[in-house]
């Protein structure tokens, strides 16, 4: 399958010099749910708006269905780009019924076409209710039918569960998911929540300050992310330095053995929370400092001497109490080294 | 939701619609009159001019000194095609400057010369006279001068109108030619010191000697004869008449034509109009002032132009006295 | 709940389109009051000094006391109505909420023009006493000069301030007073400490509106003769023959009003946001033994600024019904009569009011869409007119029209422009939080899906508007229909609207004659004025 969406060295500056994005380069595959993570601030939502046609880029190129749509100086209107979007606030037409949403972008006007989407999203009996006579996450789904109604090859979607309560946002985490799947129109989803981002996406871009930090897999962005951003981002890895000696690898918690080839004498390696293993020792170097019971886990503050504080998730039958003098245990692969590949 | 905005659309559209109208043209011939007579006294004499020449009379009333003014500034962009005003210094003035344009005909000739100048024509007169209550006011006590006003035992018990009435500066102008500038400023610091009122108006001076609020009004003969109508108890001195005195104040009801009057012709039609008898009786009889075209009689109980004595200046000066009349009064006290 | 939030604007800069016609609209607005300060200016030294030296200190503190005086009595009154109103058990209070809002059909200067006949120098009081106890006179009953500008401004000004007040009452979260009683604070303390405060805004925007009238006042305080700067500005024109002096006087009041305006961008900007997701209404206060004062005070207040000068109005409408003399000047007269005053003042009021409503829009879209710079001075020179009486407006006009736009002058457009130019700031306001509102991502939806800009903001912006938009034209015609002084200057000769009717038989004291047009004009204000209040009814029960 090809790309449906290319994005190539695109960069977008504000007037106080600070660029909002730079350097960016990824790709859509048809069908395919790009989710893009970052901190807010970070561009994400500025590169949406790129796509959309809501913004001009200073640098770099867009092609849409193998068609360039944006480029420096020369950029497709919104409207002529036939990509869907939904919003944020859901900007949903609080002048018109749920019906006249979803079919406002269709022409002519195919009412058949919003009934098939009333259905899919599951709203048939509210079509012709009011915007505002309709919760929260039925309007999120009137949103995206709205984006969906005239058969985008992609729809872009800014952060369209922050205005809604957690247990309604898991459920329409699947749900959104699947009318996608099904309909089979390729997705770009902002977020800041990263659960989201690795549930939700076929591939995930994390981005900081304006730049592709990493775009992969969600499970490979897991399992090696590239740099400490993107493992503290993911999943507020603890981290460490490692420096090689002649029989391993020098470290803070004592000589490890790494298996790592490569031809670096120094190492940033993480390490996730729900990775550490601890074992009581009045002679251990760490010493618990926080606790707070999580349900199923516990969640520690480990002291280094040092003074480095680390994150541990243990599962709740192994108690440790405050004060308590700990030794870290950790099987060679759960140290992930940091800019290996 | 749809019913109100139908309904309010229909308002827009009516407002569209509404807008237009005001803008369309007048076909028939018009006069553009502005007058700084009130509307009640002027209307009638428009009234039969426009029945008999069938000339539509357009009429903008306002304060005499403010249409003055208004004239000015349109000096180079003239609007109206008659003034009207109730002082022969406003008209003087504006005749003067060329806001109005010299006319002269032979209805206007028969117009007494001392009651006409440059650019304006004379049509009513008017006298300054005390008038007083009688319930107030024995007849062997009052006074026959305008200077004995100044005496003391009329202290608090006069009303009179201040500089912002045109009559009133007439006479101060008026006394200043006959008499020069230092009796006349005695004069009014006379009338400032006996704790004269100056009120709003001549109006409010008459309504109130009717009432016996004052006991004596200094105002313009016709207002005597209003408060007369209305059954008050009052009565009238035409002052200065002895030998030797000055004679009593004369001032006119006047008009002229703007200089670059649209409708010169009906203009010119007007102002001939007005110095003709039925014009001249129509003023004597709404409103008790003196014909000025000889041989118009006056009403009835209201004496007529040379049955009494008037003060020998010519209306012309009054024009380019009233800046130093205004400022002689105001130094003097007089608001 | 509606799916709209304070808008976030686009970094963008606006099209060229819009913001030349923004600027052509500050441009118009801003130039005969530019045009007005030049010619100040140009009036010699001796003018200036001479003013400065003999009226300026005392007009500026006539003007100044009577601003405050009223302000504040306003915003007493206003309040303690409001607050008696919304928040406690008033025998009555739905009759009250209305009754107590409708004072603002009656313009002050009728107001003042019934008060002065009523119980001004020998008024009809006054007669009636003298008569009764066979008296001259009787000076003390008089109600004349500054107390009376006082008394009638006030009492036909308070409703800007209780219609504001009670809509930040009615809105106020019940749960706010209740954390206060939580907090152990006592009926009195939560007053003053919370519901105060929380009115502050609405009390600061009342307040504003309420002092800007009392500094523009014209008809009140030449009725009641008050020295204030517009009545010596009128006096400069109407007696002087120099309109240096005017002009000079006008351009000290140009001065105030760009201050006036600067504090009041100050105040907006300490406006308090009340988040209302659970919104209760709040529990009336009950007033115990104090119901019935408190209702005779309602009574009372609404007595002297509604039942009493509506009963005096109709009453001589009547009177000039029967008098023959009234019916021939008022009512059949060949022209110049009441009808054809009401028709004139409806053309100018809906012409005004379309231009206005229209005009204000480019405006508002920069300078909510596109805020900078350029935005924000084509908006504060579009606000000018708002703190500017309209005698000096008028003035600026005269001066412009006779010198550059002949064929303009003396055209009833002028008195058109002369409305725009003074009441344009109102439209604007409105459009303005109006479109703050639209929230931007609604065009960026209605992009995405295909639509065109001149598509989306004839299915999305405008639909959305069209309401507010409404409601400025409203407001603009309202306030156009009861125009006097810029009215009383720039009309044409032979065109003479209600206002104008009812300034020169009231100036003369012929009450008869003055009372007709002045009914007429109130009741024919009373067609947007519900408008206006049906639609703040419905906005708030949303």
């Amino acid at each position: 399958m090809g790309s449906v969406l290319e994005v190539e060295d695109l960069g977008k500056h504000y007037a106080r010099g600070q660029s909002a994005l730079q350097d960016v380069t990824f790709a859509v595959e048809a069908g395919e749910i790009l989710t893009v993570l970052g901190p807010s601030g970070c561009g994400k939502t500025t590169l949406l708006r790129l796509i959309a046609g809501f913004e001009v880029p200073d640098c770099g190129v867009i092609r849409f269905g193998g068609r360039v749509v944006a480029q420096r100086g020369s950029v497709l209107p919104a409207e002529e780009r036939g990509i869907g979007m939904v919003f944020q606030d859901f900007a949903l037409f609080p002048h018109l019924s749920v019906a006249q949403n979803i079919g406002f972008g269709l022409r002519p006007s195919a009412p058949k076409r919003v009934d098939e989407l009333l259905e899919l999203i599951g709203l048939l009996p509210e079509r012709d209710r009011f915007i505002h006579q309709i919760s929260g996450g039925q309007q999120q789904r009137v949103a995206l039918a709205r984006a969906l109604a005239p058969a985008p090859a992609l729809v872009l979607l800014d952060e369209p569960f922050s205005n809604l309560d957690l247990s309604e946002r898991l459920r329409l985490r699947e749900e959104v998911k699947n009318i996608l799947k099904q309909t089979a129109t390729a997705a770009i989803f902002v977020t800041h929540d990263c659960s989201e981002a690795l549930s939700l996406g076929d591939r995930v871009a994390v981005i900081d300050h304006g730049q592709i930090q990493q775009w992969d897999t969600p499970e490979q962005v897991y399992r090696a992310p590239r740099n400490r951003f993107v493992a503290q981002f993911i999943g507020r890895a603890n981290f460490l330095e490692a420096r090689r000696t002649a029989t391993g690898w020098q470290t803070e918690l004592g000589d490890l053995d790494l298996d790592y080839r490569g031809p670096l004498a120094q190492l940033d390696l993480a390490v996730y929370p729900e990775s550490v293993r601890l074992v009581c020792d009045e002679c251990g170097p760490v010493e618990v400092r926080d606790r707070s019971f999580l349900g199923r886990d516990y969640h520690y503050k480990l002291r280094f001497p040092s003074g480095r504080v680390w994150q541990a998730q243990i599962p709740q039958n192994e108690t440790f109490s405050i004060g308590q003098r700990v030794r870290i245990v950790l099987p060679k692969e759960q140290f992930v080294v940091l800019g290996s590949h | 939701m749809l019913t109100r905005r139908k309904w309010l659309g229909i308002w827009v559209a009516g407002a569209v619609f509404l807008t237009g109208i005001p803008s369309a043209p007048a076909q028939t011939q018009e006069l553009i009159v502005y007058s700084g007579r009130k509307e009640p006294l002027v209307q009638p004499v428009l009234d039969l001019f426009q029945k008999q020449t069938g000339i539509r009379v357009v009429l903008k009333t306002g304060d005499g000194s403010a249409l003055a003014n208004q004239l000015s500034e349109e000096q180079n962009n003239p609007q109206a095609d008659v003034f009207i005003a109730t002082d022969a210094g406003v008209l003087g003035r504006l005749g003067n400057s060329g806001v109005l344009q010299p006319y002269t005909s032979s209805a206007v000739q028969k117009i007494p010369a001392r009651y006409r100048g440059t650019g304006w024509v004379g049509v009513t007169g008017r006298a300054r006279v005390i008038m007083y209550n009688k319930n107030l006011v024995k007849e062997n006590e009052l006074p026959t001068s305008l200077f004995d006003l100044t005496d003391p035992k009329w202290k608090g018990k006069i009303a009179a109108a201040g500089t912002a009435n045109e009559s009133m500066l007439g006479q101060v102008s008026e006394m200043r030619t006959a008499l020069g500038d230092e009796k006349t400023r005695d004069f009014i610091k006379g009338l400032v010191a006996n704790q004269t009122t100056f009120l709003k108006g001549h109006t409010d001076v008459r309504k109130a000697v009717g009432r016996g609020e004052f006991p004596l009004g200094l105002v313009n003969h016709y207002y005597y004869h209003l408060q007369l109508a209305e059954n008050s108890p009052v009565g009238v001195i035409y002052p200065d008449q002895g030998a030797g005195g000055i004679g009593t104040m004369i001032n006119v009801s006047g008009a002229g034509i703007v200089k670059g009057a649209r409708h010169q012709a009906a203009a010119q039609q007007f102002i001939d109009f007005l110095t003709t008898a039925p014009a001249q009786q129509i003023f004597a009889k709404t409103n008790y002032e003196f014909p000025l075209l000889p041989g118009v009689a006056a009403q009835s109980d209201v004496r007529s132009l040379g049955e009494f004595k008037v003060t020998q200046v010519p209306l012309s000066v009054l024009a380019r006295e009233v800046d130093a009349s205004l400022k002689l009064a105001n130094t003097a006290g007089m608001p | 709940m509606r799916n709209i939030v304070e808008a976030r604007p686009i970094p963008r800069t606006a099209p060229l389109p819009l913001r030349l016609a923004a600027g052509g609209v500050a441009a118009l607005l801003g130039l005969p009051l530019v045009y007005l300060l030049v010619r100040s200016l140009e009036a010699d030294q001796a003018t200036w000094s001479s003013l400065f030296a003999t009226q300026l200190a005392p007009l500026l503190i006539t003007t100044f006391s009577l601003a405050v005086t009223v302000t504040t009595l306003a915003v007493a009154l206003g309040v303690g109505l409001a607050f008696l109103v919304e928040r406690t058990d008033l025998p009555g209070r739905g009759l009250w909420r209305v009754l107590c809002a409708m004072p603002l059909v009656i313009p002050p200067y009728v107001g003042a023009f019934c008060y002065l006949t009523l119980l001004g120098p020998q008024g009809l009081l006054e007669q009636w006493l003298a008569t009764q106890l066979g008296v001259a006179a009787i000076p003390q009953v008089r109600l004349i000069g500054f107390p009376a500008a006082v008394l009638v401004l006030v009492l036909f000004t308070y409703p800007f301030v209780y219609l504001l007040v009670g809509a930040q009452l009615r809105g106020t979260d019940r749960s706010l007073i209740e954390a206060a009683r939580a907090c152990g604070q006592g009926a009195w303390q939560t007053f003053w400490r919370v519901t105060l405060p929380l009115m502050r805004p609405a009390i600061g925007a009342g307040g504003l509106l309420v002092g800007l009238y009392a500094l523009a006042d014209f008809g009140v305080v030449s009725l009641l003769r008050v020295e204030t700067f517009t009545a010596a500005i009128y006096t400069q024109l109407t007696t002087r023959y120099d309109r240096s002096g005017a002009a000079v006087l006008s351009a000290v009041l140009i001065l105030i009003a760009f201050m006036v305006l600067w504090a009041e961008q100050r105040l907006q900007g300490r406006r308090v946001a009340q988040l209302r997701s659970a919104w209760r209404p709040s529990l009336p206060v009950p007033l115990g033994v104090w119901r019935l004062p408190a209702l005779g005070a309602v009574v009372g207040v609404l007595g002297l600024s509604l039942f009493l000068p509506m009963g005096l109005l109709i009453a001589w409408t009547i009177e000039s019904l029967t008098d023959e003399s009234a019916m021939a000047a008022v009512w059949t007269a060949s022209y110049n009569n009441i009808w054809s005053g009401l028709f004139n003042s409806l053309g100018v009021a809906m012409a005004a009011a379309t231009i206005a409503a229209i005009a204000a829009l480019p405006v508002a879209l920069w300078s909510v869409r596109y805020p900078g710079v350029g935005a924000n001075f084509a908006y504060r020179i579009s606000q000018l007119g708002y703190a500017l009486p309209g005698l000096v407006v008028a003035l600026s006009l005269v001066f412009l029209g006779n010198r550059y736009l002949g064929w303009l002058y003396g055209t009833v457009a002028m008195v058109v422009i002369a409305c725009i130019v003074r009441f344009l700031p109102e439209a604007l306001q409105g459009l303005r939080s109006a479109l703050a509102q639209i929230s931007p991502s609604l065009e960026e939806a209605s992009r995405s899906l295909g639509h065109r800009p001149f598509s989306t903001w004839c299915r999305v912006v405008f639909p959305l508007l069209w309401p507010s938009l409404l409601a400025a034209w409203s407001l603009v015609f309202l306030s156009s229909l009861r125009e006097l002084p810029a009215t009383l200057l720039l009309r044409p000769a032979g065109f003479d609207t209600l206002s104008v009717r009812i300034w020169i038989p009231a100036s003369e004291s012929i009450y008869s004659h003055a009372a007709p047009a002045a009914l007429l004009l109130v009741l024919t204000s009373l067609v947007p004025l519900s408008f206006l209040f049906v639609r703040a009814r419905a906005g708030e029960g949303r």
